[in-house]
């Protein structure tokens, strides 16, 4: 059998992270006022920065358009590319796939004690909408996320022993960023919650 | 019995239910508890005893009842040691006494003997552990509680957190009055309201019939609680049903929840957990958790139908059942009185004993005068007379002289069916003191109080010791406003001035403990444990003074009332033998749980596949389809092993083992760790924390390295990659990722802070195919052909980038096998297409998936250890023969090397890693198996142990002492077989590296 490594002649399945948990609409939860949804168009990637704060603000506000948020906070730039305050010198920029390569391409532009890498593929991106979406997650997740997640806030926590990053998007919308391995559990986790929603 | 046409609170006469007791048939509504179902149907024996085995009635009507022990359900549904009282009554439901006080009791056969067994019996008797062991299973079967489940629980139970920033704990009127005030005078703030009774309103209910005031407030207060529920998005979350039974640091506050039926509900449709514990993190806490009534003591105080005065009454209020018609109530405070009226509403005869003398003339005591019951004051029943249930009492004069009760004059018998008593009120400050808040004895009530001040806690209502209910309310609003003021809500606050006016419960007498009566036999302190004033004495006399030595030693307030009852008139007790006062005595130490928690509950959904997370590569739908089966590592599931066509573990694991020696084997490797260090001290950086050198590994190679602590011991290994100068991809074992992550992030950050580096962990970025075998580089020319894979242009430890199959790939050729392998890393998204794509390209040399049992198969014939199998913490480089991999000259340290040069760990006496071969080759050692020296005494162990195909034997890798000089000497493997028993096995001392010793396979055959 003779096969050729060209990109071309190739179409790669992608397989999504929750991809085996949805339903046939994509979904992974579809009940009344809750909704869950993976999110399988987003790229992740980790910026680390140096301890020159103020270079830190120039090249992120330069390269991507996106101001550097103070802590547990998300910027949004163009593109909606968004910001993640992740720790004091970890930030992780969420935006579309098809914009990835050209964030990563500014990597050689990092200056010195700056660096990023690629881990969209380490996570998944669900998205849940509807009144009872809190219901659901404080069954597992000790974090108050009505009283102190309020919009434009992130949090790195757990969802039963998984680790997640919450954060809210816009007032009605909460994104939740799954380590790809422990995506099986966390749908898990959640299907099984929904039951008693 | 039920009283006809009597307006309870609880009950719905509409809906009949029928329920089985001790297998017989009843009727109950909705509304009822068990036990006042139960009463309705003159059932008035619920259980026995636990040392005893003395038959036994309802004392209380709450949580508070110790004597009432049943098991619900059977089977899988079947729960242990409810309390009829906290049993909300459902159609069908089918309960059995713990220990039913209908069938033959063993201990009631030893009923004359029972005065030769006191308190401290069993420790005496049977402090030989030899004795204990014959007797023990004997006398646990014995005892009055409920036989363990033996199924697996069906029930589902679940958790939730939550957060308020007010937790009002209590649902009577003073948790109401501050619940409110707390919504009234804020606009977010988010409150919880926790209540252990089906309804709002506490032992209010029992004033309705009296006072009118008393149901109008409970009217409105209960809308305007509802109208704050029903607002779109509620600040108000209410739980019923539900007991505060932990509260911890920082306002943590754990909840049990029942629901309405008190059963699991799973549909098609959806799932109601039968229990929920909601575990609430508050701003404040009000405690409003109100008092529990404490019995008067006399002989045989413990015959069914003697029961708490209040019980009574909340049995007939709110489920409209009582359990006599010829009443005595007797106490030392006005809420008898409160009783008598109820009573005597529903025209019951009843009769009052008040040990206080006749020149108290309160309001109520004249009016239940003026209704013509006979009321005896100043005098005190001293026996209460009866088979198993009360018939009569006898009374005598008492008098109260200084703070001694004297009994005088000779004693009358009085006829009676039902005796309710009160010795007083003990505020339920279990919850105030789980978290470290004391309490202080009040003489006015006769209590132990709560501090009074503590940060973020208010208390209020019965549990501060406010007795009227028009109090209570104006109290709740006082503490509300405190609250409030914490949270800064309001600047200055209004306090109510509580007025003196009212029936207050808490007038009460001096404590009744006149010694003619505490020397009495059968005076029961703690009902569930058989505990009588004796006991106490006795072990007063055999010397213990604090109240928790008295209470371990007696057993008293063990079991699952925790002594709500009995603890405060033990305490009295032994103040009373102790010559000391009740301040000075002290409590026990309230512990959390303040009530019963199902195990069921406290595992929640954290059971099945939630458990422990189970972690899966993107590749697993493949193996799964494969029929591959599983094995745990770390929390991943890794494919152990692919049987085709029947075979068992060995037979796979050999076809395996010979594909990837002979053809060509692929492997999921993606559970490595994976470490992205970047930075431009990344090379530094590695040379730190392995002991090998790092400065000169050129961009598109790989080196292994051996990770070790400070100690010098082996902690991880792997192989990292150098992408660029600054930029190294680490590979860690699975099960050590995130420790290995932490530690180095550890030094990062704490030592080395100077150093230019970033740590990330890409773990789950990377899917990993290992595709493995002489053929591998066929292979690899089919599926990527944007690289040159010629041996001489793509070394052994260097890696490419490439495409393979359309998808962008770092191709490392690495080896875990010996033989010529290749590493395919692609974006995880893409494991899945990739894995399938080597499948089908590599059928012309019939691929063979393998899993982790092949790979430790062909690791150990290569001789390759495993960090955590063939080490344990203990083993340095040197240990392992693995002297070669520790640079002498870098400029800075690694960690570990310090260590290397204590002359303990040079020794050639420590355990060094060796191969074993069996003499008879097809004999394979059990992993652990001692290596023994001619006098049975260990001198190693065999790490681990495989039949390997390619040799046709067996290996074993083993560490052992002084091994490396002990190379082909025979030593003595001890091994347990099947039927056979205890075998040494004659083995040789071998080089570990049992295949391919010079390395020839590793650049494969072309």
């Amino acid at each position: 059998m003779e096969m050729t490594s060209s990109k071309e002649n190739f179409n790669p399945e992608f397989r999504s992270t929750f991809q085996s948990s949805l339903d046939r609409d994509g979904l992974l939860i579809c009940q009344e006022d809750l909704e869950c949804s993976e999110l399988d168009d987003k790229a992740v990637i980790v910026l680390r920065t140096s301890k020159d704060h103020k270079k830190n603000i120039e090249v992120v506000n330069e390269y991507f358009g996106v101001d550097l948020p103070e802590a547990l906070c998300i910027s949004s730039g163009n593109n909606d590319i968004k910001c993640l305050w992740i720790s004091p010198d970890e930030f992780w920029l969420v935006d579309n796939r098809q914009n990835k390569a050209g964030i990563l391409d500014k990597i050689e532009l990092l200056p010195k004690g700056m660096s990023m890498i690629d881990n969209s593929a380490a996570y998944g991106v669900l998205e849940f909408t509807g009144k009872k979406m809190y219901s659901l997650l404080a069954r597992w997740m000790s974090y108050d996320l009505g009283g102190s997640l309020s919009s434009k806030k992130v949090v790195s926590t757990t969802l039963g022993q998984a680790p997640v990053i919450v954060f809210r998007d816009s007032e009605d919308k909460l994104l939740m960023l799954v380590r790809h391995s422990f995506s099986h559990y966390v749908a898990g986790l959640l299907k099984d919650s929904a039951k008693r929603i | 019995m039920r009283i006809e046409n009597h307006s309870s609170h609880q009950i719905d006469y509409s809906q009949s239910l029928t329920f089985i007791f001790n297998n017989k048939t009843y009727k109950g509504y909705k509304g009822d508890t068990l036990a006042s179902a139960l009463v309705a149907n003159d059932v008035l024996f619920f259980a026995r005893s636990f040392k005893y085995g003395r038959k036994r009635g309802l004392m209380a009507a709450g949580v508070e009842e110790p004597n009432a022990l049943i098991s619900l359900e059977i089977g899988g549904r079947y729960t242990p040691n409810l309390k009829a009282t906290e049993v909300m009554l459902y159609d069908g439901l089918s309960a059995v006494s713990s220990s039913n006080p209908n069938a033959l009791d063993f201990r009631a056969l030893i009923k004359p003997f029972h005065r030769f067994m006191p308190a401290g019996f069993y420790y005496k008797t049977f402090i030989k552990q030899k004795v204990w062991a014959k007797v023990e299973n004997s006398l646990r079967a014995l005892s009055g509680f409920s036989k363990a489940p033996t199924e697996k629980d069906v029930d589902v139970y679940d958790h939730v957190f939550h957060h308020a920033e007010v937790v009002v704990i209590g649902g009577g009127v003073a948790g109401i009055s501050a619940a409110l005030e707390v919504l009234n005078n804020s606009k977010t703030e988010r409150v919880i309201l926790v209540d252990e009774r089906e309804h709002l309103g506490g032992e209010l209910f029992n004033e309705f019939s009296t006072d009118d005031a008393a149901s109008t407030w409970h009217k409105d207060s209960i809308e305007k609680l509802f109208s704050y529920m029903n607002e779109d998005n509620s600040r108000l979350t209410l739980f019923l049903r539900s007991a505060a039974y932990a509260w911890y640091d920082h306002n943590y506050i754990e909840v049990l929840e029942t629901n309405a039926t008190g059963e699991s509900l799973v549909t098609e449709q959806g799932q109601a957990a039968r229990k929920t514990i909601h575990k609430i993190r508050a701003k404040e806490v009000i405690l409003a958790t109100g008092a529990h009534e404490r019995p008067m003591l006399f002989e045989t105080n413990d015959l069914a139908n003697i029961m708490l005065s209040q019980s009574v009454r909340r049995f007939l209020n709110e489920f409209g059942v009582i359990s006599g018609k010829d009443i005595v109530l007797y106490g030392n405070n006005d809420s008898i009185y409160s009783t008598a009226i109820d009573l005597n509403n529903i025209n019951i005869k009843c009769t009052v004993v008040d040990v206080r003398s006749s020149e108290i003339q309160s309001e109520i005591v004249t009016n239940v005068k003026g209704l013509g019951v006979k009321v005896f004051q100043g005098y005190a029943i001293l026996k209460a007379n009866g088979t198993h249930l009360v018939r009569s009492i006898e009374l005598s004069q008492v008098a109260l002289q200084g703070k001694e009760w004297n009994v005088s004059g000779g004693s009358q018998q009085l006829k009676c069916d039902l005796l309710a008593t009160s010795g007083g009120f003990n505020p339920v400050v279990h919850l105030d003191c789980h978290c470290g808040a004391k309490t202080f004895y009040d003489e006015v009530s006769q209590s132990f109080l709560p501090q009074k001040e503590r940060n973020n806690r208010q208390v209020c209502g019965s549990v501060a010791g406010v007795g009227a209910w028009q109090d209570a309310v104006g109290d709740a609003k006082n503490k509300a406003q405190l609250t409030l003021k914490s949270l800064g809500i309001v600047k200055k606050i209004n306090q109510d001035k509580l007025s003196t006016n009212y029936l207050n419960f808490f007038n009460v007498s001096q404590f009744f403990t006149p010694v003619e009566i505490l020397n009495r036999p059968k005076v029961f302190l703690d009902m569930q444990n058989d505990v009588t004033t004796l006991d106490v004495a006795l072990s007063i006399r055999e010397g213990y003074r604090s109240i928790e030595h008295i209470k371990r030693y007696t057993a008293m307030g063990f079991g699952t009332d925790q002594g709500k009852t009995g603890n405060i008139n033990g305490i009295a007790v032994a103040a009373k033998f102790l010559g000391i006062s009740m301040s000075e005595v002290g409590t026990t130490t309230f512990r959390p749980a303040y009530t019963g928690v199902d195990f069921g509950a406290m595992a929640g959904r954290e059971i099945g596949d939630f458990f422990d997370p189970q972690r899966y590569t993107t590749i697993n739908d493949c193996h799964v389809s494969s029929g591959a089966e599983f094995e745990v590592v770390g929390q991943w599931y890794r494919p152990w092993y692919y049987p085709i066509n029947g075979e068992d573990i060995h037979q796979a694991v050999n076809r395996e083992c010979l594909a990837a020696r002979t053809s060509l084997g692929m492997m999921d490797a993606s559970t490595l760790g994976k470490i992205d260090v970047q930075g431009s001290d990344a090379r530094e950086f590695l040379s730190r924390v392995y002991t090998n050198a790092w400065m000169k590994l050129a961009p598109g190679s790989c080196r292994y390295g051996l990770m070790c602590n400070e100690k010098g011991m082996i902690i991880d290994d792997g192989v990292s990659t150098c992408i660029n100068d600054n930029h190294f991809i680490m590979t860690t074992t699975t099960g050590g990722a995130a420790s290995v992550y932490s530690a180095l992030e550890m030094w990062l950050q704490t030592e080395w802070s100077n150093l230019d580096v970033h740590l990330n962990s890409v773990t789950d970025q990377y899917a990993t195919i290992a595709v493995v075998g002489p053929n591998a580089r066929n292979l690899m020319k089919v599926l990527c052909q944007d690289v040159d894979f010629d041996r001489q242009n793509f070394k052994f430890m260097q890696w490419r980038p490439g495409t393979v199959c359309g998808v962008d790939a770092r191709i490392m050729r690495i080896s875990f096998s010996g033989e010529l392998a290749y590493e395919i890393n692609i974006e995880a998204n893409y494991g899945y297409y990739i894995w399938n794509q080597v499948a089908l390209a590599g059928k012309k040399w019939n691929i063979t998936p393998y899993g982790t049992e092949s790979m430790h198969v062909l690791r150990a014939e290569k001789g390759y250890i495993i960090v955590g199998q063939d080490t344990d913490g203990s083993m340095t480089p040197m240990d392992v023969n693995m002297g070669w991999i520790l640079a002498k000259d870098k400029p800075f340290s690694y960690i570990g090397r310090r260590s290397f040069s204590i002359s303990a760990l040079n020794s050639e006496e420590r355990f060094q890693l060796v191969g074993l071969l069996t003499k008879d080759e097809q004999v394979v050692l059990p992993e652990g198996s001692h290596i023994i020296d001619n006098k049975s005494r260990s001198i190693g162990y065999v790490t681990s142990s495989y039949y390997s195909p390619i040799l046709g034997r067996s290996i074993a890798l083993a560490q052992l002492k002084g091994g490396l000089s002990k190379m082909s000497e025979t030593v003595l493997v001890k091994i347990v077989q099947e039927k056979q028993g205890l075998k040494e096995i004659p083995c040789e001392v071998s080089s570990s590296v049992f295949y391919d010793i010079n390395g020839e396979k590793v650049d494969g055959n072309d």
